[in-house]
């Protein structure tokens, strides 16, 4: 049984019972596991109607069109975000959606951009090749200690905002992204979500919210690695395409084309050149299916399972939290244990943590100072003895 | 350090196994450099220094700080040890070139290559005796000298050598000289073994008849307080440089057209040589062994001068041979000859040949 999870329901759903038993994997911020369902709907698409969408007209390909729809048409409900207001594009992944959107913007639309301090890189690196290639002021905001934006010391008149919905880091929420957003638009300007984080276990923030990007990661909720763009129809008047290519164009001629996302069925192609990931796709949907049914349950014992091993980090004398409170990312050092060496050292004993400042250096390193951290970020394939594991393999050490 | 160190161990390992390969690369990515550490990974150093305290963190953190200290220290030994070997190797390296041992000071200490010659070897003042005697710079500085002979000694070694421009101005050839021959110079030490096989070699071979040989005598100094290497070998030599001082006297006196004394087959030099390399005594002992194992100084004098008899000197030609190789005449030649061998031949095993342009080492075969 050495390849099967230990817990008797996941054994029995055989959602993670594939899992080597000895693997505790504390890393979900990075990349969710994914559980069986979604690996069984990449595999069944791999075996059973492998094929281009969206060009052909035979039958796997019909198949593939249909998938593909559903997928889109689940993302926006999964966001209670209307589709007549938004459309879904798939691309690589948060960066390369963040990048999509900045880089294409129109000059002149905004006067500024502005961000926060716990961004990640992603959306760091992208908001100052921005601000030099349009020659804008940029902002940093300092989040608050409850991940809220002070409304009243931001300006957002005509300004590009993009800040992350739930911080990698600790996984502090944007409590007022509503009125956040709310602000922005009414300023004028351009907001980008980055939902990487909020996805899997934190939606509920983003949801029914009028932004007019969202982006994510399918790879951080369960689903395989893929980027999803939610888009508001009215940005595309502020885009200037420059990423061109096939699966993009009703005609082309010698030296003009016709672009096919002017024409509503096929807006989305607007930001997916080329061929797209039609197996990741397609499994993305089943992975929207999968949290459905499962989170409202699951969700309970992450928490509870966050809070615990939250708890014994606080216990311990020389731990020194980043997080206020208990959540599924808890990042942490020692005041004495290099974090690197901490996380190789529970490698040894089979546990996956982060170490480092999780491509979040210009807060962590740079603004707080902190040496290496350390990061647990649990998942709905995390069991009660994962984290038993992981105290006990800590108990002595941190001390 | 660490990276360096963990690069060379990595190069070894790498020939053994594949699994080595992609650390390695790594390795060699941190040594030159090229990595800009990004903050999202750690260095390689921190892996490799990680790789072992990850171990030590989870039962005894305390030790983490005097180990990791620790491992620094011994990368900063291992890496003085690994360059002074490499400097080592490439020093024996140039020595092997030049002189065909891979140890300038001592070429019996080289375990290449030397088997078949008599080394000249050098006193050499060894690293726990430098500092024992508090003259560690010495060590040093003797090091960088060796180095520099071995590095100088290459362009020696191939240079174009004639003969001619070290035979000893009183040596003879073994045979009449003959104008279609080229010339041929052998340094020898009467009491190495080696001198003799190549002699017998060359016997065999019909050298003689190809080439005009003559030798140059060099006594191999001792070591150790020994002053010689082979002990009657400095007498042996003083009365071949005697007899060849004596007899090109004798020669220069002859009024015209009197013919030379030829009472051997061979010039004496030569017979000397040839009777030590190839003759056995009444007791069955092969000469050079019995010169080298059993004669004192005065067995061997007197036997060198009942050879001289036996070939016919008369007892007044053989006083005055006798006389000359008590000579300081017949000392400073000596000196002179060792010089041009050790500083102008510059080798450092015996039997050295000189013929056909080049300079050759140890047996000829
Ligand atoms: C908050 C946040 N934004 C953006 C990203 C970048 O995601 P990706 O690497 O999938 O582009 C991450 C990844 O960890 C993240 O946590």
């Amino acid at each position: 049984m050495k390849f099967l999870r230990g817990k008797k329901e996941a054994v029995d759903s055989g959602e993670f019972g594939y899992l080597d038993a000895e693997a505790v994997y504390f890393d979900s911020a990075c990349q969710s596991l994914r559980p069986q369902p979604v690996i069984d709907a990449l595999t069944e698409y791999y075996k059973e109607f492998n094929s281009c969408g969206e060009r052909v007209k035979y039958a796997w390909g019909r198949k593939v069109d249909e998938r593909i729809e559903d997928t889109r048409g689940a993302v926006l409900k999964l966001l209670k975000m209307s589709p007549r207001k938004y459309f879904v594009s798939f691309t690589l992944n948060t960066t390369y959606g963040v990048n999509l959107v900045l880089s294409q913007l129109k000059e002149g639309v905004v006067k500024k951009v502005v961000t926060t301090d716990i961004e990640h890189n992603s959306v760091g690196l992208a908001t100052i090749a921005f601000a030099k290639k349009h020659g804008v002021e940029r902002e940093v905001i300092a989040r608050k200690d409850d991940g809220s934006i002070d409304l009243k010391k931001a300006n957002f008149k005509d300004a590009l905002v993009v800040v992350n919905a739930v911080s990698n880091i600790d996984g502090r929420v944007l409590k007022n992204l509503h009125e956040v957003v709310d602000r922005v638009r009414k300023g004028g300007g351009v907001v980008v979500l980055d939902a990487a984080q909020a996805m899997a276990h934190s939606r509920g923030v983003i949801e029914r919210c009028e932004a007019d990007v969202v982006v994510f990661s399918a790879h951080k909720m369960y689903a395989p690695s893929l980027g999803v763009m939610v888009v508001g129809r009215g940005l595309l008047e502020k885009i200037d395409l420059g990423f061109v290519g096939g699966g993009m164009v009703d005609d082309a001629w010698e030296d003009d084309y016709k672009l096919s996302y002017t024409n509503d069925e096929h807006i989305h192609t607007v930001f997916e050149p080329g061929l797209q990931a039609f197996g990741e796709i397609v499994a993305l949907g089943e992975a929207i299916r999968w949290l459905k049914k499962t989170e409202k349950t699951q969700v309970v014992e992450l928490k509870r399972l966050s809070k615990k091993l939250f708890d014994f980090l606080k216990s311990k004398k020389g731990v020194v939290l980043v997080n206020k409170e208990a959540n599924a990312v808890i990042s942490f050092y020692h005041k004495k244990i290099d974090g690197h060496l901490l996380a190789a050292g529970m490698s040894s004993k089979g546990i996956m943590a982060r170490s480092g400042y999780f491509c979040c250096h210009y807060y962590l390193d740079h603004v707080k100072k902190y040496p290496p951290l350390v990061r647990f970020s649990l998942g709905y394939h995390t069991r009660e003895e994962d984290v038993d594991r992981a105290i006990e393999a800590l108990e002595k050490v941190l001390n | 350090m660490v990276c360096i160190v963990a690069f060379f161990i990595l190069c070894i390992t790498s020939i053994f196994s594949a699994r080595f390969r992609r650390p390695l690369k790594k390795a060699w990515a941190c040594l030159t450099k090229k990595v800009r550490l990004q903050k999202c990974e750690t260095g390689f150093k921190d892996d490799v220094k990680n790789s072992v305290l990850a171990r030590v963190v989870m039962r005894r953190p305390e030790l983490v700080k005097p180990l990791g200290v620790a491992m620094e220290v011994l990368a900063v030994v291992l890496v003085i040890v690994m360059v002074w070997s490499v400097a080592e190797v490439v020093k024996g390296g140039a020595a092997m070139i030049a002189f065909g041992t891979c140890d300038v000071r001592q070429p019996s200490a080289c375990v290449l290559g030397t088997g078949e010659a008599c080394n000249i070897d050098g006193e050499r003042l060894g690293f726990i005796e430098s500092i024992r005697t508090g003259q560690p710079h010495r060590f040093v500085t003797n090091w960088f000298s060796e180095f520099g002979e071995a590095f100088s000694g290459i362009p020696v070694r191939f240079r174009n050598w004639d003969a001619m421009d070290y035979i000893p101005e009183n040596a003879s050839f073994y045979r009449d000289f003959d104008w279609g021959l080229p010339i041929a110079l052998k340094i020898l030490d009467p009491g190495c073994g080696v001198c003799r096989d190549s002699y017998l070699n060359k016997l065999d071979s019909g050298f003689m008849d190809r080439y005009n040989l003559a030798f140059l005598a060099y006594p191999i100094p001792g070591v150790q307080g020994e002053e010689w290497a082979f002990r009657n070998s400095y007498l042996i030599v003083r009365y071949i440089e005697a007899v060849r001082s004596v007899e090109l006297e004798w020669f220069l006196e002859l009024e015209e057209g009197e013919g030379e004394i030829l009472r051997t087959e061979l010039a004496t030099d030569w017979m000397i040589i040839d009777r030590l390399f190839t003759g056995f005594d009444e007791m069955g002992r092969q000469y050079q062994d019995a010169f080298n194992a059993s004669y004192s100084a005065e067995e061997a004098e007197e036997r060198l001068q009942s050879w001289l008899r036996e070939w016919g000197f008369s007892e007044e030609e053989l006083e005055q041979i006798v006389d000359r190789s008590r000579s300081g005449e017949v000392r400073a030649t000596i000196e002179t000859n060792m010089n041009v061998v050790d500083n102008v031949i510059r080798t450092k095993m015996i039997p050295t040949m000189i013929f056909d342009g080049r300079r050759w080492h140890g047996l000829y075969s």
